[in-house]
This record gives C-alpha cells, sequence and structure tokens, in this order.
C-alpha cells in the first residue's frame, strides 16, 4: 500500500490557515490595546496624576495582561494542532485500516 | 505533476513516511493536547471579570476609599478566584488557563498593595480597567475556542 501524503496535509491545511489567520487578528488587535494603555501611562504620569511608583506598578499589570494574551495564543495553536492531526488520521483511518485487515485507527 | 507519496516497505522511510507511521503509532484514537470547555470555567470567569469590575468602580472615587472599607471585597475575589483555579487544575491537559488565573492573582495582589499603602488614585482607574479587561478577555477567548474541538469538520 502506498499512501498519497497530500490526502494528509490536504485534510490538514486549512485547519492551519484558518487558525493562523485568527492568531494574527487577535494577536494585533491585542498589542494595539497594550500599546494605548502604555500611552495613557505616560500621559498621566507627564501630567503628574501619578508617580513613578505608580507608573511601574501599572507597566507591570499591562506586562502580566500581555502574558495572558500570549497564553491564549498558545492555547489556539494547540487547538489547531490537534484538530489538524485528527482530521489527517480521519482522512487516512479507512485506507489504513482497509489495509492493515483490522480497525488501526 | 508528480506528487510526494508513502511507502510503509521499512527500508525507504522518507521524513513523510516517518510522520506517517508516529501519526499511527500515536494511538488507535483521536490525539488530545488541551483540554475540552467547560462551561463552569466560562461563567466563572464572567462573574470574576463583573466582580473586579466592581471594585474597581467603588475605588473611582476622590479620593479612593481606604483599605478597610473595601478589604471584604478583595477577600471575596480571591476566594471565588481560588476555586476556579482548584477547578481547572483538576482538569487535564488545562495548564495554560491555570497560568492565566495565576495572572489574574499577580494582578490583583499588585492592586491591592496599591490600595494598602496608599499608592492608588482615581487616575489609574481607566488603565486598570483596560488592563483586567484584557486579561479576562484572554481568558475567555481561549476557553471558547476550546468549543472549536467538539464541533466535526
Amino acid at each position: 500500500m502506498t499512501l498519497d501524503v497530500s490526502i494528509l496535509i490536504g485534510a490538514m491545511k486549512p485547519i492551519l490557515d484558518k487558525y493562523w489567520g485568527d492568531v494574527k487578528d487577535y494577536a494585533e488587535s491585542e498589542a494595539a490595546k497594550m500599546a494605548k494603555t502604555l500611552e495613557t501611562v505616560v500621559q498621566l504620569r507627564v501630567a503628574g496624576k501619578i508617580d513613578d511608583q505608580q507608573a511601574q506598578a501599572l507597566v507591570e499589570m499591562q506586562k502580566n495582561a500581555m502574558q495572558a494574551v500570549l497564553l491564549a495564543i498558545q492555547g489556539i495553536g494547540l487547538i489547531a494542532a490537534q484538530k489538524a492531526i485528527n482530521a489527517a488520521l480521519a482522512a487516512v483511518k479507512d485506507i489504513v485500516n482497509k489495509a492493515i485487515g483490522f480497525p488501526l485507527l | 505533476m508528480h506528487r510526494p507519496r508513502l511507502s510503509i516497505l521499512p527500508g525507504r522511510t522518507p521524513f513523510a513516511a516517518m510522520l506517517f507511521t508516529m501519526l499511527v503509532l500515536v494511538g488507535c484514537s483521536n490525539i488530545t493536547l488541551i483540554s475540552s470547555y467547560d462551561e463552569t470555567t466560562d461563567k466563572g470567569v464572567t462573574a470574576l471579570d463583573k466582580s473586579v469590575n466592581g471594585l474597581l468602580n467603588k475605588l473611582d472615587k476622590d479620593p479612593v476609599p481606604d483599605y478597610d472599607v473595601l478589604k471584604n471585597s478583595y477577600d471575596e475575589i480571591r476566594a471565588d478566584l481560588g476555586s476556579l483555579r482548584l477547578r481547572n487544575e483538576a482538569r487535564p491537559k488545562n495548564t495554560l488557563t491555570v497560568k492565566q488565573l495565576d495572572i489574574v492573582k499577580t494582578q490583583l495582589d499588585i492592586l491591592e498593595n496599591q490600595h494598602k499603602t496608599k499608592k492608588l488614585n482615581q487616575a489609574m482607574m481607566d488603565p486598570l480597567r483596560g488592563i483586567f479587561q484584557q486579561t479576562f478577555g484572554a481568558i475567555l477567548k481561549l476557553e471558547l475556542e476550546k468549543k472549536e474541538l467538539d464541533k466535526k469538520e
């Protein structure tokens, strides 16, 4: 039995393309939010409405928020990988099981 | 156009054939890399976001109310956060959500410390709202994406 690898890739690619597109949009919008918050912190500091320590606390919390965003992106990547691999397995399941003579997949 | 083909003959092992072999050996059933969607977590995070916003609304005064007046609010939020973390820690392959909840705790610690040491003022409230909104948004984003795992392609 020979297996056409394009069957596997064909099953995986549309899933991965969709997720990478979604991740790009999400990452960009969250980066813009972070930029806006940092701008606000600078404006408040320059206007003397907060001091250095308060500015540092806000920046620290904003960095933490961005970490949470990156964890979400990491999770979305895992979801995409899981769906893609399982789609590839499903695509070749019948071919493999028929060739091997029992339900391996 | 020539399409690459896999051979299952052991003598020839191009990369694609090795990948295919790994996929077969990984298991007879589907693989799982991340935990599934949890409605309780979804609702819990939304409720926590509401509680934190409620606290920020109480703080949004000039001058900011004394810490002692609002200490209970911090304690209640911590208790709810602790329950949510416990639940998510018990779920397999859920490390990312647990780490996100730990970030909320860290941010709450910073906020509470600023308040205790009288280093919190009304001008900080808008950026604080944005920061917590982004954090809770990220947790919910991940949880809701897990719903995709239940969808058939």
